[in-house]
């Protein structure tokens, strides 16, 4: 077999080179520009969604009341590349979260309920539906009403109310996934946090020391600032 | 000429995948606090061990032990309150020959303990029922009022990915492949024995996982 010649191996030298130059841009791609959360207009924008999220909690967890709460504050980077091109580099969002330990189930729905009510949500009645359904759409499994049932196998809610999204959990003293449900709750994986109070260990423990009700995670975050690429 | 000219290309194309992992690399490896390791975790760890296998044995009383993994999932990076959750994952298989009696009997048990999901077993039977092949059903995952997680993966001798669904590092709960304390996976010829039992219609992989330390953020 004819060994190439000098030419025909630069060509392949200079084709890998190209190959290995572009696979690195491709998955180091450059991020936007840095967004700085402290600039006024951005500060500005973030003092209402603070009021707000503050009065929908208020109103999720009326009339037992949020035990503990946390925040988190935080900006997600709009997509750039060869498939998808935002046209936002930055958007932001608060996040406020709630615990209220409620009574029983039946208390739990119908605080979840009159909240989501109150908040003009697209379906404040989802929950309450799917818990008059659980025989049928779990069979086989305590019912709400049973005394052994585990609040925590009920799903995570989600609803838009107004530019206010409401996040629901519910969770118990002994739910092995209580930290993870609180980590739910409140935490975040976007690029720039501003701000992360989540809920502290200290929070935790005496959410585990009590051995009634049900522990209502609450959650509603709200975008605040929208920056245009 | 020739030689020297292979010879840059291969030194160019080493730079290039030298500066690509470089690049791509997080500065901040991913590294286990000495806590995890100390004398306080390890005794919770054999505490939480002895609890998830005694559970193990409730739930499947005619299954051994096949495979157990002890690792901590790193939170750094989520802004929650924890950096590390550590998890401890003992596993057993369950086998049928009547995947609905199989999981019936699973059912009992687990409710019979309290345990309780969404969806739970019988769900699962319901969708066998229809017809769809155990290799394509959900994984369950069972709350136990002792705080331990009971998750179930369902699988079958001529599932072409049987091997991964007893590998305890891809559960949803469990602690991951990223750190690692301990680990006895599943046999080869554990595994080899489901694969050759076609008188067998329905594997279930029971795992019982218990967390045993969190590290608080601050």
């Amino acid at each position: 077999m004819p060994r190439p010649g000098p030419r025909r191996a630069l060509c392949r030298l200079g084709a890998t080179a190209l190959v290995l130059l572009s696979l690195l841009a491709t998955s180091c791609s450059a991020p936007p520009v840095p967004l700085d959360p402290q600039r006024s207009d951005v500060v500005a924008e973030r003092g209402p969604a603070r009021i707000a999220t503050a009065g929908a909690l208020a109103s999720m967890t009326r009339p037992y009341g949020a035990e503990s709460s946390a925040t988190i504050d935080s900006c997600a980077a709009g997509e750039d590349n060869w498939k998808v091109r935002d046209p936002w580099s930055y958007r932001c969002w608060f996040a406020y979260s709630g615990v209220a330990v409620v009574p029983d189930l039946t208390a739990a729905t119908a605080m979840v309920t009159s909240g989501l009510i109150a908040l003009d949500c697209e379906d404040p009645h989802q929950l309450a539906q799917q818990l008059s359904q659980w025989g049928e759409l779990n069979p086989g499994e305590p019912l709400p009403t049973d005394p052994d049932f585990q609040p925590g196998v009920v799903p995570p809610q989600l609803d838009q109310c107004r530019g206010i999204e409401v996040w629901v959990r519910f969770s118990s003293a002994t739910d092995p996934l209580l930290a993870v449900v609180a980590a739910d709750a409140a935490s975040t994986r976007d690029p720039l946090v501003v701000r992360a109070n989540p809920f502290s260990d200290a929070q935790l423990q005496r959410l585990r020391a009590r051995d009634d009700g049900v522990i209502v995670f609450v959650t509603v975050r709200m975008m605040y600032h929208q920056e245009p690429r | 000429m020739r030689r020297s000219v292979r010879a840059m290309a291969g030194l160019l194309a080493a730079l290039v995948a030298l500066a690509l992992v470089a690049a791509c690399t997080p500065t901040a490896r991913s590294e286990l606090p000495r806590e995890a390791r100390g004398a306080e975790v390890h005794a919770k760890r054999l505490k939480e061990g002895a609890l998830a296998d005694e559970l193990l044995r409730k739930i499947a009383p005619s299954a051994p032990l096949q495979g157990s993994l002890d690792g901590c999932l790193d939170l750094r990076s989520n802004h929650a309150g924890y950096l590390w959750r550590c998890t401890m994952v003992r596993a057993a298989t369950v086998t049928g020959d009547d995947p609905a009696a199989t999981l019936e009997a699973q059912h009992r048990l687990l409710r019979d303990l309290g345990c309780s999901a969404y969806p739970g077993l019988l769900t699962t039977e319901e969708r066998l029922k229809q017809g769809l092949q155990p290799r394509f059903l959900f994984d369950v995952e069972y709350r136990c009022p002792d705080e331990s997680l009971v998750m179930i993966r369902f699988t079958e001798p001529e599932d072409p990915d049987l091997s991964s669904k007893v590998d305890l590092g891809n559960l949803q709960r469990g602690p991951g492949r990223g750190n690692v304390i301990s680990e006895q996976p599943f046999s080869a010829a554990a595994i080899e024995q489901l694969r050759s039992d076609t008188s067998v219609k329905l594997i279930m992989v029971v795992a019982v996982a218990r967390t045993y330390w969190m590290m608080p953020a601050t």
